[in-house]
């Protein structure tokens, strides 16, 4: 119970400060996962398949008209510290970039590892990972209107039907993140998570007469600069399982 | 090695958290306004200041003041013509003051994105009749196209003999 507040309460803050006080250095040798198998043998190995969503995005979509969006979350335990993870979601967001009113829709996938350097109490399964991802969207942008830039204010219109109103060629950005995040249960079986990300912009295509501003799971695109940063909170539910053991 | 990484990530963060919106540097050429150059129209080589102002027929301010022998003033690019009123003052006389309703006439609006901070701007070609006037004419003479195509700012579009 104490235990719970506690994470809870961890979750909260989110200091990076606060995790150096937990890491201890690790030799890298000794992440090769032989090293990390539960020497029982006479036990098989349980893995967990845990899935979930994010919330930010449904609720965001509830008080937000201008943004509807969806995350599906997964991972599957191979052993305590090597998880492989994976984020499906989609997004229709419009949005105001200066003088342009554009709305971007499309979904992406980001398929990776998190490796657990927190070593948990037995019987525990909460999570202080880092997490690599390599992800890809599809996306399209549709100019919906925009004002021309002109250092004369005088006349000032705003074009919303022809010239470059409407809407763009499918686009594909391809990104890596790297991630930062914790996992905690709450109830048996359900876990809270929240990470932050940082994305690298891989591949950065653009439209006719347009620019990719946005990319959904990157969020914002500026220009001469291939940095992203995001973040996600998870409720996920976890089902362990095992595999049953071949008689010899 | 790992204590490092995770500095790195912590200073990545914090440098993201401040990032700097783009500004679009004034200096960046926006839409291009007409330039127009006023010339004697019993002598065309010659330009000839004029003084008073320019009013879009819609708005209710004026949009400059004209003193000297060069006018620059944005158009209506949803539309192919912008009327401006150019009220002169009549320096012959005296006193009094010429108030000519001229409508410039362009087409082939055509819109470029240029980047995130800046957005977009268009150029537009003059008609072969860049002027008419919309009532007979007191001050206005006539006028010449100097560049048909209006792409930037540099050099005067359009020449009006008075």
């Amino acid at each position: 119970m104490k235990n719970k507040h506690i994470w809870l309460f961890t979750i909260s803050l989110f200091l990076g400060v606060w995790i150096f006080g937990q890491t201890k250095d690790i030799p890298p040798t000794l992440i090769n996962t032989a090293t990390f198998d539960i020497p029982e043998k006479k036990e098989p190995k349980t893995y967990a398949l845990r899935v979930g969503l994010d919330i930010i995005k449904p609720i965001n979509s509830q008080f937000n008209s201008d943004f509807q969006g969806l995350e599906l979350v997964g991972d599957l335990r191979l052993n305590r510290r090597i998880f492989v993870a994976a984020e499906i979601g989609s997004e229709k967001k419009t949005q105001q970039s200066e003088l342009i009113n554009f709305t971007t829709s499309g979904s992406y996938i980001k398929v990776g590892v998190d490796y657990n350097f927190f070593n948990n109490w037995k019987g525990l399964n909460n999570a202080l990972y880092l997490g690599l991802r390599l992800a890809r969207s599809l996306h399209t942008h549709t100019v919906n209107s925009y004002e021309l830039y002109q250092l004369d204010q005088y006349l000032i219109e705003t074009t919303s039907e022809g010239f470059l109103v409407g809407e763009r060629e499918q686009l594909s950005n391809g990104w890596i993140e790297l991630i930062f995040g914790t996992k905690v249960q709450l109830l048996p079986n359900f876990y809270a998570g929240i990470s932050a990300r940082l994305n690298i912009l891989l591949s950065n295509p653009q439209p006719k007469n347009f620019g990719n501003l946005y990319a959904p799971g990157f969020n914002k695109i500026t220009d001469e600069n291939k940095f992203g940063a995001g973040f996600n909170y998870t409720l996920t539910y976890s089902l362990p399982f095992r595999f049953r053991k071949k008689k010899d | 090695m790992r204590k490092i990484a995770l500095y790195l990530f912590t200073l990545l963060i914090l440098l993201l958290s401040c990032e700097r919106d783009d500004i679009c540097d004034l200096g960046t050429p926006g839409t291009p306004r007409l330039i127009v150059r006023l010339y004697d129209a019993e002598n065309p080589t010659q330009l000839k200041s004029a003084s008073g102002y320019i009013q879009e027929v819609n708005k209710e301010n004026r949009h400059s003041n004209i003193n000297g022998d060069s006018i620059a003033f944005p158009l209506l690019l949803s539309a192919n013509a912008t009327r401006y009123v150019f009220v002169i003052e009549n320096s012959e006389v005296g006193t009094g003051t010429f108030s000519d309703t001229l409508q410039f006439n362009y087409r082939n609006r055509k819109d470029t994105y240029t980047r995130r901070a800046c957005g977009i701007i268009a150029e537009y070609t003059l008609d072969k009749t860049p002027v008419t006037p919309v009532n007979p004419p007191s001050w206005f003479v006539r006028s010449e196209i100097l560049i048909d195509t209006l792409r930037n700012e540099e050099q005067a579009h359009l020449a009006i003999y008075h």
